[in-house]
Parts: structure tokens; sequence; C-alpha cells
């Protein structure tokens, strides 16, 4: 296991690196950057000056430089106007839309996506794990068919959709909003129990929209899952000999219907930073969905990019931690590959 | 009775594993500022591959002998962490297979004997040659003696081509009232 971790963190690690060049390289494959693109704004409104504003301020952002270098000067593997300053050494870079450094840009929103996420995440298996048990063990009765039937629905119906028509009913039949993640008195201000309190209210209505889907996925894996492992001889063989159904149900067949979920963390992760976006923009939550879409959108590379290369490092991390469980609980050569070297 | 070691070929890539693993981190701290975050996650990687490496050189100065009554390992320091497993004492026995491509293609596997004293387990790896046979002879002496297999173990005892049947296995196992 120790060399098949080493292996593990010595593929990790040349990966998330691609990934990250190759992110950078596709928000700046566009032509031009965000500056440019404000001074075409600037000379068309007939300021003259523009052109050489342009230029000391590529210079001073290192804008100028080939993309490859500025990459690595950002990484901070490589030396810039002001010596090793990049990610490494804790400097994300400058927000040229918001023009502050991208650590306080950023700061609120990642925290607040990521309460969000592992708590819709928390809400997803809380739901999905009985009900996919239920049905599996209860294959074929009313209860089944009605969760299947909630499942379809769920699977067809788009989260943002979701939030509008419960936002439409909302308005309508309570005179409320239900958009935002707190309160209007409490945004921008220091976390307080009032604070937790409006964000804990608002969260209800996200959490379902953005959960129903996952759920209802879920239910309908675990379920295929687990039927097809109490189908199986061993299942047969232990019910002869005895074995209580409920022991029976978690020692082994819930076991090995589990893999999948293990596999599916390396999406999780991810998903806890991006994976509600556009709910965010129909609700206006302030996540930091929004936020990567926006800095995409205007080309603020070092925002987007900041945002892109910490969803590459989950991802990555994700993939990493499900790669490790699926080795320790599960470490069987699969059908078709090598049996040995 | 027959010596098994690791040949240089295969240890190689282990070795440059190791470098890897080692000196970019290491030219990261010494030339850059790093975030203390950063700072220990390169320490964590110079500790990891440098056991890593250590490991590896002492898996090149080792081997393995196995004959009719046990298996011993032999390592560089004049006996000190040298192990044997008599066939009689061993207890069981894990064969894994691990692979860090998606498709599960291009692993290894990895033979874990454990005996009934807690003086630690000897390992080997499908690097070694003759694993198969060493593989055999633990299969056949688990069978005779009746010693548990996994189910993971099982699945790949069958996959280098030796009979489960006749294994004493957890499926319909000990756990389960007779």
């Amino acid at each position: 296991m120790f060399t098949y971790f080493a292996h593990r963190v010595l593929v990790m690690i040349p990966t998330l690196l691609v990934i990250s060049v190759i992110t950078f390289i596709i928000i700046q494959l566009p032509p031009g950057d965000y500056l440019s693109n404000q001074m075409a704004e600037m000379i068309a409104s007939g300021d003259r000056a523009a052109l050489e504003k342009l230029a000391f301020l590529r210079q001073e952002f290192g804008l100028d430089r080939p993309m490859l270098e500025q990459y690595a000067v950002w990484l901070g593997i490589w030396p810039g106007n002001n010596g090793f300053s990049g990610i490494l050494q804790g400097d994300l870079g400058w927000s040229f839309e918001y023009n502050l450094p991208v650590d306080e840009v950023v700061g609120d929103r990642l925290f607040l996506s990521l309460v969000l996420n592992f708590t819709t995440m928390l809400f997803v298996y809380a739901v999905s794990f009985p009900i996919g048990v239920y049905t599996a063990v209860r294959q074929y009765s009313i209860g089944d068919h009605a969760m299947t039937f909630i499942g379809y629905i769920g699977l067809a119906t788009p989260n943002f959709l979701l939030a509008l028509i419960l936002l439409f009913l909302a308005k309508k039949h309570f005179g409320v909003s239900i958009g935002g993640l707190m309160d209007e008195q409490y945004i921008d201000q220091e976390m307080s129990w009032g604070k937790f309190v409006s964000i804990c209210e608002h969260m209800v209505v996200p959490v379902i929209v953005i959960g129903t889907s996952g759920t209802a996925g879920m239910i309908r894996r675990l379920r295929a899952n687990l039927l097809d492992e109490l189908q199986k001889q061993y299942v047969t063989t232990a019910r002869a000999k005895g074995l209580k159904s409920s022991r029976l149900l978690l020692k082994y067949p819930l076991r090995m219907a589990l893999n999948p979920f293990v596999a599916d963390i390396g999406n999780l992760l991810p998903q806890m930073i991006s994976g509600s976006a556009i709910v965010a923009v129909v609700m206006s939550l302030p996540t930091s969905g929004p936020m990567l879409v926006s800095a995409l959108q205007s080309q603020d590379q070092y925002l987007a990019g900041s945002f892109l290369l910490f969803l590459a490092f989950l991802t990555v991390i994700g993939m990493f931690v499900s790669d490790l469980a699926l080795a320790a609980l599960d470490p069987r050569i699969r059908l078709g590959s090598e049996a040995s070297k | 009775m027959s010596k098994h070691s690791y040949p240089i070929g295969t240890l190689v890539a282990d070795y440059m594993r190791a470098a890897c693993g080692i000196f970019p981190p290491l030219a990261l701290m010494i030339f850059t500022e790093l975030l203390p975050l950063f700072f220990y996650c390169m320490t964590a990687l110079i500790l990891l591959f440098g056991i890593y490496g250590i490991r590896t050189a002492w898996r090149q100065c080792t081997a393995l002998i196995v004959d009719r009554d046990g298996v011993r390992q032999e390592g560089p320091l004049g006996g000190v962490l040298d192990r044997s497993l008599r066939w009689s004492e061993m207890r069981d026995f894990r064969l894994r297979y691990y692979s860090t491509r998606r498709d599960g293609k291009g692993g290894w596997m990895q033979l874990v004997l454990r005996g009934d004293d807690k003086r630690g387990s000897i390992q080997m790896d499908s690097n070694l040659p003759g694993f198969n046979d060493i593989v055999a002879q633990v299969h056949a002496v688990a069978k005779e003696r009746g010693l548990p297999v996994d189910p993971a173990s099982a699945t790949n005892l069958s996959h280098l081509g030796l009979d489960t049947d006749g294994l004493n296995m957890p499926s319909a196992d000990t756990t389960l009232p007779s």
C-alpha cells in the first residue's frame, strides 16, 4: 500500500501541473486580455493617453511576457517583477475587474460556497442512502415505485428550473423573496450569531434545489448496485445458513455496493466549489460560481486562474482519496487487466 | 531451495521516482520562499520519497530464500532485521493488486505473509523473479492447512491461474453460523 501511495502521489503532481497549465492557456486563448479590452473602451471614448497607460500596466502586471512565463511567475516558480511572488508564496495575483488582490476578492464567497455545497452533499447522502437501501431491499413494493417515480422527476428537472419555480411560488403565495444566502442587513458584515442564523434559514431552499438531482441519481445508483449484489450466490448461501437479514445486508452487499460511491468522491470535492454556479446566478447566491463565470467572461486571468487551479487541485485530491479508498477496500485485479508484470 | 532477489533493472524506475519526489521540492524550498503550508507539503513529499528511496535500496540488498520448510528474508544488516516464516507457522496471507491507471492495467501484485508471532510480515511484489512460483507454494500451503483467504486474495489467485476451490473463503465464512 505504501508503494501504491507513493506512486499515486507522484502521478498526482504532474497531473495537477498539466491541468493548471492548460487552464491558464485556455483562459488566455481569446485575443487580447482584460487590460486591452478596457483600454479599447477608453480609446473609443477619446482618451489619447490610454495607449501609454496600457503599455505601462501590461509591463507592471507582466502581461507583456510570454504566456508560459506569466504562468510560471503566477505559480511562483519563476521570478517576476517582485522576485518569487506567486501562489506557492501565498500571492494569488491581482484581480483586474475588482482592482483588489485575488485572495481579498475571493474571501467570503469561497467559504459560503464550501458551506452551501458541503451541506448539500450531506443532504444528498442523508436522503439518498436510506431510500436507496429501502428501494433495493423492497424491490417492486409501493414504496419502491413511489420513490422511483419521485427519483425520475428529480433527475429530469434541471436545478435552475426548480429554483425559478420555487422563487415564483414563494413570491406569489407567501410574498417573500427566497433569493440570496442571508438577510440584506448582514451582507458584508462580520460573522455573528444573527448572520449565522440568517444563513442557515436561507440555506434550506438552495440545498434542496441543488441537492434534488444528485439525490435522485444517487438513489438510482445505490438501488442498482445493491440489487446486483443481493442476487449473488453468497447472499443466498448466507441466508440459507440463517444469518440475520440486517447483518447480512450491512456486512457484505452494502459494502460492495458502496464502491461506486467511494469512486465518486473525486467529483464531489470540485462540485463543492463550482457545482451550483447556475443556481447561484438564478437565486442570487453570493457563492464562488457566479464570480468564476464573470472572471472567465472578462478574462480576469488571475482570478479565473486561481479558481480553476483550486478546482483542479480539489479534483486531483478527490481522485487521490477515492483511489486510495478503493485500493484499500477492494485491491482486486479487474477482468481484462494483466495478472502481473 | 530457491533464492530470489530484485534485479536492478526493475528497481531503476523506483530510484527515479524517489529522485523525482525529492529533488524538485527540495529545489523549491532552497531557491524560493514558500508559504508555510506549501513548505510543510514539500517537506512531507521529501520525507515520503526519502523513505521510498531507502526502501528501494533495502529491497535491492534483500534476498528471499524459499524452501520446503518456509521462507526467509535476508537483508543487508547481517541478520539484524532478517525475518523467517515456516509454512507450518503461517497464519494468513494477502495477495493484493494495485494499479495507478484508470483501466487497472499495468499494475503490480503484492504478497504479504504473516505468521503466528507478531514480529512483522514478509512482503514481496510481482517484480520479484519467481513471484508466481512463491504464490503457488503459498496457495498450496493455504489449501492444505485451511488458512482463511479473503475475497480479494482469492480473485487475484484465480487470475494467476490458481484454483480457488477448496480454499477457506470468508464469503461462506467463519462469521456465519453453521
